[in-house]
């Protein structure tokens, strides 16, 4: 029985990212923590256009594994997934942010870095780390 | 961009509609390769947004131009949210060969209905089974009437 309904939002999980334009915020709210395992999976695996999609939406989802596999994705292959976790970086709370943010700074794509930068800025922690 | 834009040409054309490529530029905007649209709203843009449809060089008031991505910041297929009197919308590397018409669709005034027989499926192009993929009279009537096409 669970797994039966696990199937099922894997599926709707699917359906959600192949969409053109997507509304992350309502998919977080719609799919929650259950939905981390599987958008983990699929930010591991080899269709860029997916797990970049995935990525976003593990920034919506405020749940600790969903930080942990956030935590991963800034070490993913798909320059685009790390952008992704640099953006959700910005939703997390200071240690998460810290740990993504410090090490998506050093990232050798232009991007990533751009996005970093902006997800720091928006954290208010350029005063402390120029003082620092 | 070849694919997509032949990809276009067949819905478009099956609705009376010819759609002619005019330009192509590159554009050395590497800040902008990963380009921030929000939530893509339309009639709402980024500071980014604003920047990259700022580039229309050698485009007519009236032509709808796309912006070729690597991504959109947070990650969609494409958005077609755009400054006022700049017609044109994004779209990434990785979207689905109908994303450009869909989006262009959207610029030109339609909406997402719920089946993917048609170009214009909320459920995302890459699911679109019948190609090309139907657009219906009211839809071709509001692409003939949005003021961006005309008669030839
Ligand atoms: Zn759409």
């Amino acid at each position: 029985m669970a797994k039966a309904t696990n199937t099922n939002m894997n599926e709707d999980i699917l359906a959600f990212l192949r969409q053109d334009e997507l509304d992350y915020p309502g998919a977080a709210q719609k799919f929650g923590a259950a939905a981390v395992p599987f958008l983990q999976e699929i930010t591991e695996g080899g269709d860029e256009n997916l797990a970049t999609k995935a990525a976003y939406l593990l920034g919506y989802i405020n749940d600790e594994t969903a930080k942990t596999a956030l935590v991963a994705a800034a070490g993913n292959k798909f320059t685009t997934v790390r952008i992704a976790a640099a953006y959700g970086a910005a939703s997390q709370d200071a240690d998460t942010a810290k740990t993504i943010l410090g090490r998506l700074l050093g990232d050798y794509d232009h991007g990533v870095v751009k996005v970093t930068m902006r997800s720091i800025g928006e954290k208010n922690w350029v005063k402390v780390w120029l003082k620092s | 961009m070849n694919e997509q834009f032949a990809a276009m040409q067949d819905v478009y054309a099956t609705a009376g509609i010819r759609v002619d490529w005019s330009t192509t530029e590159n554009l050395s905007l590497s800040t902008l390769e990963d380009v921030d649209v929000g939530g893509c709203t339309m009639g709402s843009v980024t500071a980014e947004q604003i920047t990259l449809f700022g580039n229309r060089n050698f485009v007519g008031t009236n032509d709808l131009v796309v912006y070729y991505v690597r991504s959109t910041v947070p990650g969609y297929n494409g958005c077609a949210a755009h400054p006022s009197g700049r017609p044109g919308c994004v779209v990434v590397r990785t979207a689905s060969r109908w994303t450009l018409g869909h989006e262009f669709g959207h610029v030109l005034g339609i909406h997402h209905v719920n089946n993917n027989n048609r170009l214009m499926t909320g459920n995302g192009t890459f699911n679109i089974t019948n190609p090309p993929p139907d657009l219906v009279s009211t839809e071709v009537t509001t692409l003939l009437n949005s003021g961006l096409s005309r008669p030839i």
